[in-house]
């Protein structure tokens, strides 16, 4: 799936999932869902999502372990989904790296999809303007390098 | 109510046990006065006995005025004998004998010895025992003043007790009394803080799991109405998304009164954050006519919190407008003494006395499809914020609500 963007869901409430998937899917995103934060982890690094969209409030795992350990295996943004009085947990993950926040229910479905893109567009950007120029850069500058030493080598012989 | 009646009780057995004590002082000093005149009197009456009454008599004795030299008998006010016409024949104070004195005459009839107190000239209140005794066959009355002050001591210890004990039962009475309204208010304000807490805990648990099953139902809805056209579908899911809307405002309602946010200070411009709160209001009901009289005043406050507040009043007003003809809202606010006031009225249907004691109580509401909750929040918030909050209204005449701000928190 390289060129569709990809998108988790890590929610324990399966309607509100199901839900989510029908609207992204229909955008054209490729979803997963994952009603166990503790299976989305084994999972996540072959799905290599470009957005991960977590509950904060799950059974095994919260929103925000789920992300510190989430951003171990993968370079994903993150999207978590609070009802309402969990807007201080819901900063606190911004904190951890999260991206932004979602109440459930959702005021708007044009707004979420609004912000979706919006992430989307960045972390796109990002990843096709900087990340892989630079890592094709690298990867030109290791070859060099090793052309260089293998010059070296030859010189002193 | 039964701890004060048992304060008030044992307050009580102070008092009576103090007047008691009042009382057996007060017999006591009388019985030591008869003892010591019935001795006085014994001993006088055998020294006439062994006297020559007659002899004494003719050489006008000053016998009574040289016993009372003797300072044993520092008690004894005066001693005096006086015979049936009433004239005084020995007197301690020797001036005095051979006057007559009326009073006297009718004692002879009464029973003897005869106890009473007497007034002397110099205002001194004198215990006076008097006995008669014959005399060579002739009757004389004997009379023996004595001084009360020594024992009067004793009274007087035993009233300064007794006050002593009167104004202690009256300071545990009112320190009972005080005390057990300090306890009762204290208990009032731990089951408001339980009530609260159990209110908070509810409406943690309401807003996820109501909020968790909405966000589908809500979801799903708004998708599908975007997906269907045909007219009496989409009228049905407009109304599963308004119903949705409106347990999700129940929600944030309950959480906003279960659990607000701590204070957040800034400096506020009022006059300002009033018309933003306004606009919104006067731009979606242009039938109404929006008064506003407001000085610009910068003050230390929670924005958020006032902007709630007002918002909830200036909902229940528009409200309220909207079955009467005349509809205007007036908002003015001044400022008096060091003091805010904001007073918001309206020209709606107004409340009765009833209704107005219910108001602010969470979950009563008039409308059908309230929460029962802006004024609750109004006050909860007003609370946190040392707002004086003070509704009037009367039924067909409107309501103003007045709000006393501090100029800083």
């Amino acid at each position: 799936m390289p060129d569709t963007v990809r998108i988790i869901i890590v929610e324990d409430d399966s309607s509100f999932a199901s839900f989510l998937k029908t609207i992204l899917e229909e955008e054209g995103y490729a979803v997963m869902v994952f009603n166990d934060p503790e299976v989305a982890l084994k999972n996540i690094k072959d799905f290599s999502p470009h957005l991960v969209i977590t509950d904060l409030k799950m059974p095994k795992m919260d929103g925000i372990k789920f992300i510190e350990r989430a951003r171990e295996v993968v370079e994903a943004e993150f999207i978590v989904i609070t009802a309402f009085g969990t807007i201080p947990s819901a900063v606190e993950a911004i904190k951890k790296g999260a991206l932004d926040y979602i109440t459930k229910p959702l005021s708007s479905l044009e707004e979420f999809l609004e912000k979706i893109k919006k992430i989307l567009k960045k972390n796109i950007t990002v990843q096709t303007l900087i990340c892989l120029p630079m890592k094709y850069f690298l990867q030109e500058l290791k070859m060099f390098m090793k052309w260089l030493k293998k010059l070296q080598r030859l010189t002193q012989l | 109510m039964i701890v004060f009646l048992l304060v008030f009780f044992s307050a009580l057995m102070l008092v009576v046990s103090a007047f008691f004590i009042y009382r057996n002082a007060e017999q006591a000093t009388e019985q030591s006065l008869k003892m010591q005149a019935i001795g006085i009197t014994i001993t006088l009456n055998s020294v006439l006995q062994n006297s020559d009454i007659k002899e004494l008599k003719r050489q006008g004795s000053t016998i009574f005025s040289e016993i009372l030299i003797d300072e044993r008998w520092e008690g004894v006010a005066f001693i005096s004998l006086y015979s049936s016409e009433g004239k005084v024949v020995f007197h301690s104070n020797p001036a005095l004998i051979g006057q007559k004195f009326q009073e006297v005459i009718p004692l002879f009839k009464e029973k003897t010895p005869y106890y009473h107190y007497l007034t002397l000239s110099t205002g001194e209140k004198v215990f006076v025992t008097d006995t008669k005794i014959n005399l060579d066959e002739i009757q004389y009355l004997l009379r023996v003043a004595l001084h009360t002050y020594p024992v009067q001591s004793l009274v007087r210890h035993a009233k300064i007790h007794m006050l002593f004990l009167a104004f202690s039962a009256v300071f545990i009475i009112l320190a009972g009394f005080f005390t057990i309204k300090l306890l009762s208010k204290i208990e009032k304000m731990q089951n408001r803080m339980k009530e609260l807490e159990n209110l908070s805990m509810l409406s943690r648990v309401l807003a996820h799991e109501i909020r968790n099953p909405l966000g589908s139902i809500k979801g799903f809805a708004q998708y599908l109405m975007k997906k269907i056209s045909e007219p009496p579908l989409k009228e049905y899911l407009d109304i599963i998304v308004k119903e949705s809307l409106r347990l999700e405002r129940l929600t944030d309602d309950l959480s906003q009164y279960a659990n607000p946010q701590s204070i957040n200070l800034q400096r506020v411009n009022l006059m300002e954050l009033i018309h933003e709160t306004v606009l919104p209001f006067s731009i979606e009901h242009k039938e109404i006519f929006f008064e506003l009289q407001v000085e610009e005043v910068s003050i230390k406050t929670d924005r958020d919190k006032i902007i709630q507040i007002l918002n909830n009043i200036l909902q229940n007003s528009v409200s309220a407008l909207s079955e009467v003809e005349e509809k205007r809202i007036s908002i003015k606010s001044r400022k008096i003494n060091g003091r805010i006031k904001i007073e918001i009225s309206d020209t709606g249907i107004g409340m009765d006395e009833e209704i107005l004691k219910k108001a602010k109580e969470p979950f009563f509401t008039t409308k059908p499809k309230g929460t029962g909750l802006g004024l609750a929040i109004v006050g909860r918030l007003c609370e946190i914020l040392k707002i004086n909050l003070e509704i009037k209204s009367k039924k067909g005449q409107g309501t103003t609500v007045c709000l006393t701000l501090l100029e800083s928190l």
